[in-house]
């Protein structure tokens, strides 16, 4: 217990209190406030800004972009949905599960504890040969994988329903379990970049050469983020998933891994509260630009077929941003980190 | 020299070589805990190349390199770190966007006790304790050398390279460093291998010098030898101060090399 | 298996491996030089393609279509050069995954609406389909053409970089690129160089690509753009000669695996491909490329 820092864990405490806050008043307004419509989309934001965060403890803590997160999201959403759906429906469209899966109707925990397990293994079997690969090939290895899940879901059609998807997935999920998952995500990365492991992969991010001849072992402190943040995904996928009823491969592609990527980008690579509130800008955009084109309602930003306005501007922001502002909106600050000067003008980085 | 000296930073026989170019060739030199060394030579001598196969960032091509009777040749830069050697870099090389206290806690390992103590306690030992808060990118030169030895202190090293720590530093900053290596050297026990062009600094802080040129050893002896010893004088002063040395009434080379059971000159 | 076929198949790889070989060398040379990848490098092969298409539809001879497009394919890439990389040369290294991600993404986008969501057919003309035939083995025209075009090109570049002052200073500049991207206007028009080098390269690969597959869509460029990705990874980063290795070894894979897998498991070959891939990465990360020493300060 040396090892953890007081003070980046109050840090990091401090900015889990401000971050909590804004879930809390969401979800509230969404009990009270909001009609259906504008329900999903609050509703939706709250998971995929959890998704942003869980891809934020990896790309933000290691300085490496991973565009392979979408695979764990897409894993935990497909077991979790197979493991609520009733057999009857499963029998349909998935003729091929083993009988366990075939026979099993989950409830909520259950559903999203195989999730887990399953991504934890694809993580542990992924970041092995992944953490000790250099920065550049472990990119590229990352967009293998996203392709890879995704060619196996598209084809795997007795055991995934191949690009049609899962439909009737049960809807095991209420406003306060979204607001449950969104607090234990967030902390849970909050708690990640504090910990001494999470500051040695940060340490690593600076100067590899530098951390390796102090003795941090870079590639397992790549593992640990890899697996970390791959956890966090599945929660909040897994949720997702038995939030949204029906789902497919098309779902967890490029377009989305793009998607989460700006919001992490505008917001701040290195930061928890970036990733949130980079959502938060990205996702209110979206909206806009979407009554703008008069277009469907789906909820959130994971439409994906909808050519046009909304990926463009995404696209457009995302350049504007990198050159007015490469390091995004809070840079590698934390909310808990801010002090007076930051506020001062003209001085003082992020 | 004896295979069979359990202490000590030793250095055997280590050649390395570059795709034909030879950088270093057959060097041999030692560091006591304890006891501060300083590596000197002009430019392209071989210094740095020699303290990055030290600390494994590369490999020899020939030779071994063991830290207290441990065998260290060819192994990774994380494994010679953990066998108990810490480093500092010619170009700093911080963890720049971290704070200082972050860039010192990072590198602490199986803390004894609470390592915001442990941080603190150093950060104030070598006076930039007020600084704990500063990103480390946003220092001013000087200061961020200093956190680069509080860094290399903090894994608790038996012995420890710097690698030009004085370059670009004022007279006071400098007067600063010495009391800092020699409190390195002294209260925290470390053997002390430093690369530096100040001979000033070097002269007054280190116990023995070790002279390279074009790879090879070319002295090795006590501080004197930059005064006394024609060759070095020559790297470092010119002829003129050769011819002027040979007329004056001071020791030769003879002396030089022979004082203090040091290494004859090759 | 007959050893015709195993001749036919091995025209086929190698036919396949020329085009990855090709799309593998364009995306390294930029690689190589600023040490960085181009997310936008598959949409040059859309430009490249469409353009051909929409000529060729309007009556263009196929010829005078493919120059036009090479070249349209160049001026793509060097687009990307001073809208995704040269405005964020001081911005951190993943910086330009992005926008050169968000380029791509505009293009395919600025497709879709100005042209169509749905893919353009393009006329290939009757003889290109036709096939040789030696003794009991057939091999088709394009196959030959396809590998004869894309080794000249690849000859071409190697002459280019070893003969001239240019190619001089880009391999000069491809063993620091470190201080390449730093250099700012020096060594602006050796970038842009090496832009218009690497988009012509993919932009013969995208008239072959697109004779070969005879359609364009605006979603086309990915595929390239991984296929070009594995084999520079497997080649090892910035070496170009491993692009090459790679892209041929990549198409051999694929062919392998399409032609020994039992037919239920085929559809999965490109994710046995990227499971291949891992796992080379795992036992060699560097690649084919052989162990570069760290240089340290």
């Amino acid at each position: 217990m040396n090892s953890w820092s007081g003070r980046r864990l109050r840090e990091g405490a401090v900015t889990f209190a401000a971050l909590a806050l804004v879930f809390i008043v969401i979800a509230v307004v969404i009990e009270t406030a909001l009609g259906r419509s504008d329900s999903r989309i609050a509703t939706e934001f709250m998971l995929i800004a959890s998704m942003v965060v869980a891809i934020q403890a990896y790309v933000g803590n290691s300085g490496l972009i991973s565009f392979g997160h979408v695979a764990f999201y897409a894993i935990a959403a497909y077991v979790a949905g197979l493991a609520a759906m009733s057999p009857s429906d499963k029998e349909r469209i998935t003729p091929d599960l083993p009988a366990w899966l075939m026979q099993l109707e989950a409830g909520l925990p259950a559903a999203v504890g195989l999730a887990l397990l399953a991504v934890l293994i694809f993580a542990v079997f992924t970041g092995v040969p992944f953490s000790r690969m250099n920065a550049s090939v472990v990119s590229a290895a990352t967009l293998a994988l996203l392709v890879l899940v995704h060619s196996v879901i598209n084809l795997w059609n007795g055991v995934t329903h191949g690009p049609l998807g899962l439909v009737g997935v049960p809807d095991l999920v209420n406003t306060w379990v979204v607001l449950g998952t969104s607090l234990i995500v967030v902390a849970g990365a909050l708690i990640y970049r504090a910990s001494p492991w999470g500051l040695k992969l940060q340490a690593v991010r600076e100067n590899e050469v530098a951390a390796a001849a102090l003795g941090i072992p870079v590639a397992k402190m790549r593992f640990v983020g890899w697996v970390v943040s791959a956890l966090l995904m599945a929660l909040a996928g897994s949720v997702w998933a038995l939030n949204s009823l029906a789902f497919a491969p098309s779902m967890f592609y490029f377009t989305d891994t793009f998607a989460m990527l700006a919001m992490l980008v505008v917001g701040g690579l290195g930061s928890v509260s970036g990733a949130v509130v980079g959502a938060a800008i990205i996702t209110v955009l979206s909206e806009l630009l979407r009554g703008l084109e008069g277009g469907l309602d789906v909820g959130g930003v994971s439409v994906p077929e909808l050519p046009g306005i909304v990926q463009l501007a995404t696209a457009g922001l995302i350049l504007i941003v990198l050159i007015a502002r490469p390091r995004g909106l809070f840079g590698n600050q934390e909310i808990g980190g801010l002090r007076p000067r930051h506020f001062a003008l003209g001085r003082g980085r992020s | 020299m004896s295979v069979e000296q359990r202490t000590g930073l030793v250095v055997a026989g280590v050649t390395k070589t570059f795709a034909g170019l030879t950088a270093l060739d057959d060097v041999t030199l030692r560091v006591e805990q304890g006891e501060i060394l300083g590596l000197m030579g002009p430019n392209g001598s071989g210094k740095s190349t020699l303290v990055n196969v030290i600390s494994g960032i590369l490999a020899p091509t020939a030779g071994s390199v063991s830290v207290d009777g441990q065998d260290v040749t060819g192994k990774s830069a994380y494994n010679v770190a953990h066998a108990g050697i810490s480093r500092s870099f010619q170009t700093v090389r911080l963890f720049g966007a971290l704070s200082v206290s972050d860039n010192v806690a990072a590198v602490v390992r199986r803390p004894r006790r609470a390592v915001d103590r442990t941080v603190v306690e150093l950060l104030e030992r070598l006076r930039i304790g007020h600084l704990a808060d500063e990103r480390a990118d946003g220092l001013a030169y000087g200061l961020q050398r200093r956190v680069e030895i509080a860094r290399a202190l903090a894994t608790n090293p038996r012995y420890l390279l710097l690698d030009e720590p004085a370059a670009g530093l004022n007279d006071s900053e400098s007067a600063d460093l010495e009391q800092i290596i020699r409190a390195a050297a002294d209260d925290f026990g470390c053997g002390v291998l430093i690369i530096d062009h100040d001979i000033t600094l070097i002269t007054r802080l280190c116990h023995r010098l070790h002279v390279l040129s074009n790879g090879r050893t070319l002295a090795e002896g006590s501080p004197d030898l930059v005064r006394t010893h024609p060759d070095v004088v020559r790297a470092y002063l010119g002829e003129r101060a050769v011819a002027e040395l040979a007329s004056s009434d001071l020791t030769t080379s003879q002396e030089g090399s022979s004082g203090d059971g040091s290494e004859p000159v090759r | 298996m007959s050893p015709e076929l195993l001749i036919q198949q091995f025209v086929n790889a190698l036919s396949i491996g020329s085009i990855y070989a090709l799309l593998a060398l364009g995306l390294a040379v930029v690689f190589s030089v600023l040490g960085l990848l181009n997310f936008a490098y598959g949409e040059i092969l859309t430009i490249t393609a469409y353009a051909i298409v929409l000529l060729v539809g309007a009556g263009v001879p196929l010829a005078i279509a493919a120059v036009i497009g090479v070249i349209a394919g160049i001026g793509m890439s060097l687009l990307t050069e001073v809208v995704a990389f040269r405005p964020l040369r001081k911005a951190p290294a993943y910086a330009v995954v992005f926008s050169s991600f968000a380029v791509s993404l505009i293009v395919q986008s600025l497709i879709r609406n100005v042209i169509s969501p749905r893919p353009q057919g393009l006329a290939v003309p009757g003889w290109l389909d036709g096939v040789l035939t030696l003794g009991s083995i057939r091999i088709p025209v394009l196959a030959i053409i396809t590998i004869v075009i894309a080794v000249l090109a690849m000859v071409a570049l190697t002459s280019v970089l070893q003969g001239t002052k240019q190619g001089l200073a880009m391999r000069a500049a491809a063993e620091d690129f470190q201080t390449t991207r730093l250099m700012g206007a020096k060594a602006g028009r050796l970038i842009l160089l090496a832009f218009a080098v690497s988009g012509t390269l993919a932009g013969i690969a995208g008239v072959l690509w697109i004779l070969r597959t005879g359609s364009a869509s605006p979603d086309m460029g990915f595929t390239p753009l991984l296929q070009a990705f594995v084999a520079v990874v497997l080649g090892g980063m910035g070496s170009l000669r491993g692009a090459v290795l790679g892209g041929f070894a990549l198409a051999f894979v694929e062919v392998a695996l399409q032609v020994f897998l039992p037919s239920a498991i085929v559809p999965y070959v490109q994710a046995i491909t990227l499971l291949v891939v891992i796992a080379v990465l795992y036992f060699r990360p560097q690649g084919f490329a052989k162990k570069i020493e760290e240089r340290v300060a």
